[in-house]
């Protein structure tokens, strides 16, 4: 070792000699018994510094840790997103940067919504014979039920005592008017009345989603039961007002396989195959409804899913159509008390009936409040909104402490 | 080291020119451009803030601050980090800030004294698959909550959602050796409650 030139003060060549000395040996010591380069061992060495390499294998841990994870992974817990209430968030935390105007803007967007039963099949929670299984139920329910739709809804509404003593020609004539285009005149006829959340699933409308809808249509006259209705729908054999309806279904669509059917039938099942079969009808408002609400014209969507509640009150197509229903209703921003409960009366375990009953528990009061959590819990104890039924209940306790 | 350790979290979408532009233009307050980045981001927020909570309910709400809090901030992003791992950073604050609002240890471990009983290793092996998974959940969870939050995030970044120790470490802004120093603090204590709550056999006992 040497003395650096720049090193300011005094000289000291005593010390300086004795480093040189020092230096030498160890630059000899160097020579003589370098150590090689040894790359694995430095890697297993720094292996083992690392605090994750030094930790002691725990396969029971992982497997209770995987275990979990795979849980929580496949329980989404039907997080929807809603952008409008994001950005209605956001304006309140700063109207400066996100103004009132952009939230009426989002506002006019169609919803963003995670589709419920899409989520379902992407967890594998599809069965095929159980689908299998329950298609026969069904198809069996469909009979009795496009029986017993003769006889109109049970709903215990005088409206629909009224409508049932005349239910079956005025289903032979829905069939057909829906056919001809007269979809939204009888759908409006045939409305019920109520309110509510989610999707259950068109991937057109999805592709829609973020379009702005057109300019809303003129507000048409329904506003549920206390509106005053349409005329009944002309008769059948009346000429069509095409122009009534916002996509009308495609005569051929719905006419043909009964003209091909009419060929083999027996004189006496031909006077029945005229009449489109309640399927026909049901997917021809379906149609009708969705593409009124993808061209933004809600009041009509509206009035479509309710037909379909109507002609099929206790069917997977009504279950489908009050989930349609919940979403407009939410898009809309009304109220979907009154069809939550209709809802849960006829499906208590149905695929909404978790929210519904979240829904009109969020929007107790009072005692009713903690008491429709406390059903919540007792009916579905495993319930998405268990967590907050249970906060609901102990937050309720502690303003009843003295 | 964890169970899914070679699982990497759902990938965000990759902060391309696409992207770039919408930020731009949502930057400049363009709602469609913004709602296009919520809908591509959400299920990832979604992922993230699921398995630091474990609350479904929670989550919903907590994304839904975060995106919004994201709005608001949105004219301060500077680009530098991706969008995915600003929002992800967003979303981490609020639920440190719940978890906070919410601390109380006292009551974390009477939650913890009273699942031990509802836990019986006896029963255990009686309850259906799913009803395990759930059970294995809620106790995990319990356990977590009695956790330091530094060591309880680190923990769900690490085992739970499955990042690498580089990915773990850069959404919570520490060094890989200082995330995994504290993933393996969290497993130790971890594994020490859930031994007591009669979930793992007590290390000793292992073969």
């Amino acid at each position: 070792m040497t003395r650096r030139p720049d090193r300011p003060g005094e000289p000291d060549l005593e010390l300086d000699g004795f480093l040189g000395d020092v230096a030498g040996t160890v630059a000899n010591d160097l020579d003589a018994n370098a150590p090689q380069p040894d790359f694995e061992a430095m890697l297993a060495r720094a292996q083992a510094l690392s605090p994750e390499a030094s930790a002691e294998p725990d396969p029971e841990l992982d497997a209770f840790v995987g275990a979990v994870a795979n849980h929580v992974e496949a329980d989404d817990g039907g997080v929807m997103p809603d952008f409008l209430a994001v950005v209605t968030r956001a304006h309140t935390l700063d109207a400066t940067v996100v103004p009132q105007s952009a939230v009426d803007e989002v506002g006019t967007y169609a919803p963003i919504i995670a589709l419920r039963d899409v989520a379902r099949q992407r967890r594998g929670q599809t069965d095929p014979e159980l689908d299998a299984f329950v298609g026969d139920v069904r198809g069996h329910l469909d009979h009795d039920l496009a029986r017993g739709e003769q006889a109109g809804d049970t709903a215990t509404t005088a409206e629909a005592d009224a409508s049932r003593r005349g239910v079956f020609p005025l289903a032979i004539a829905a069939g057909l008017l829906i056919a001809v285009g007269l979809g939204a005149a009888l759908a409006t006829w045939l409305d019920l009345g109520g309110g509510a959340l989610w999707n259950t699933g068109e991937g057109s409308r999805s592709e829609a989603m973020l379009s702005p809808r057109p300019a809303p249509e003129q507000e048409s006259e329904f506003h549920g039961h206390a509106t005053p209705r349409p005329e009944p729908p002309t008769p059948p054999d009346a000429a069509p007002k095409t122009d009534a309806v916002p996509e009308p279904a495609p005569l051929d669509e719905v006419a043909t396989p009964t003209r091909e059917r009419s060929h083999k039938a027996t004189p006496k099942a031909r006077p029945k195959s005229k009449r489109p079969s309640r399927r026909q009808r049901l997917e021809a408002l379906e149609r009708e409804a969705n593409a009124a609400w993808q061209a933004g014209k809600l009041d009509a969507a509206e009035v479509a899913f309710r037909a379909i509640i109507r002609l099929d009150p206790r069917g997977h197509w009504g279950e489908s159509a009050y989930g349609e229903l919940f979403t407009l209703q939410r898009q809309r921003k009304r109220s979907s008390v009154s069809l939550w409960k209709t809802y849960l009366v006829r499906f208590p375990s149905g695929r909404f009936a978790d929210d519904a009953r979240a829904g009109l528990c969020r929007r107790a009061t009072g005692d009713a409040k903690a008491q429709c959590w406390q059903d919540y819990l007792d009916t579905m104890p495993r319930g998405s909104f268990r967590r907050q039924a249970q906060r609901e209940l102990d937050a309720a306790a502690q303003q009843e402490l003295p | 080291m964890g169970p899914h350790a070679t699982q990497g979290p759902t990938p965000a979408p990759a902060a391309d020119a696409g992207e770039a532009t919408l930020v731009s233009r949502a930057r400049g307050g363009d709602m469609q451009a913004w709602a296009v980045l919520y809908r591509s981001h959400f299920p990832a927020m979604v992922r993230h803030v699921r398995f630091l909570t474990g609350d479904a309910e929670l989550t919903e709400e907590l994304v839904q601050e975060a995106f919004a809090r994201a709005l608001v901030k949105l004219p301060s992003f500077d680009g530098r980090a991706t969008l995915s791992t600003w929002l992800h950073g967003i979303a981490l604050n609020i639920v440190r800030n719940h978890w906070r609002a919410q601390r109380n240890t006292a009551t974390a471990h009477e939650r913890l004294r009273n699942m031990h009983a509802a836990t019986d290793a006896a029963v255990a092996p009686r309850l259906d698959q799913a009803h395990l998974s759930r059970k294995k959940t809620e106790a995990l969870y319990a356990v977590l909550e009695t956790l330091p939050e530094n060591l309880r995030e680190a923990f769900v970044l690490r085992d739970l959602q499955g990042n690498s120790p580089a990915e773990a470490a850069a959404k919570l802004g520490i060094t890989p050796g200082n995330l995994s120093v504290r993933a393996t603090r969290a497993r130790e204590r971890i594994r020490r409650e859930l031994e007591q709550l009669g979930w793992l056999s007590p290390k000793g006992a292992r073969p």
